[in-house]
């Protein structure tokens, strides 16, 4: 199914105007398989429905719509639509987990969605977003240094989590 | 389509200029810097992400360049000045707006 997703999102950048697809599809492609690695099937679907629209949109913005375009986009939209409502009932809600703990550094959150490590703090200080780093079983907070200086580790056969403690000021 | 409706910026594109104040940034990034930066409320789409910069270049609020060579695909975005003071005016007017809905207690004084 994911192939599947990967082959409709290379499909709807058809829809984008050719001189926008040349200079971005390749990057448009590589921002969406880095995204997959973190993705239901669904949500790539989702992701190729959104690519769809907006390349429309970009064409009547720059008066591009031609009838070839149309029909492309139209088609893709039926198909992407098709799998969306067949896969609508096996697609789970989003999941959202908010951590929060401390150790003897302080306080730190981590928010989880659908599995993805979108938010975190230490001390009440959002960290950038290169400061959490998303690993197979386990998250990792960076220190300012790049160190790490917090690394939580998930049991998914217990559904426990672990972290190991920081030292005081190891932020 | 402009970028900069009469009552401010769009959600999406503020949010970018936001992302990208502090420093250029290429796609993926830009995203992942906007769910941080959103508390995961706001996660975009790659097709939705790429019209909203297509926009923000067509009005000169960002500039794109080549990234350091670790991935020819990756493009680097960051603000141009103009950009950098439509993020400014942004903010100043979101803040406003989050002052006006403080003293009417839509949201905890502690939000602003």
């Amino acid at each position: 199914m994911k192939s599947l997703g990967n082959a409709l999102f290379r499909f709807s950048l058809l829809a984008f105007p050719r001189g926008f697809r040349e200079r971005y599809g390749a990057e448009m492609i590589a921002v969406f398989d880095e995204r997959a690695l973190h993705r239901t099937a669904f949500s790539s679907v989702a992701e190729s429905l959104d690519a769809l629209a907006a390349g429309t949109r970009m064409r009547l913005e720059h008066g591009q719509l031609t009838h070839s375009a149309a029909v492309v986009t139209f088609a893709a939209a039926m198909i992407a639509t098709t799998f969306a409502l067949r896969d609508a009932q096996l697609a789970k809600p989003a999941s959202r987990i908010e951590f929060s703990a401390h150790d003897a550094a302080g306080v730190f959150t981590v928010t989880v969605i659908d599995g993805r490590p979108v938010a975190a703090t230490m001390d009440n200080i959002s960290l950038p977003a290169d400061r959490i780093v998303a690993e197979a079983d386990s998250i990792r907070l960076l220190a300012k240094d790049g160190r790490t200086a917090v690394a939580l580790a998930f049991d998914a056969r217990r559904g426990a989590i672990s972290w190991n403690s920081r030292e005081p000021g190891n932020q | 389509m402009p970028t900069k409706p009469a009552d401010g910026l769009t959600p999406l594109s503020a949010a970018i200029l936001f992302a990208l104040a502090g420093g250029a940034s290429h796609g993926y990034a830009i995203i992942k810097e906007i769910e941080s930066i959103t508390d995961g409320e706001m996660s975009p789409n790659t097709g939705s992400m790429y019209l909203a910069l297509h926009r923000l270049l067509d009005d000169g609020l960002i500039s794109e360049s080549d990234g350091p060579g670790d991935d020819a695909r990756r493009r680097y975005y960051r603000l141009t000045e103009t950009g950098r003071s439509a993020a400014k005016a942004e903010a100043r007017r979101l803040s406003q707006l989050l002052r006006a809905a403080s003293v009417r207690k839509l949201i905890p004084r502690a939000a602003l």
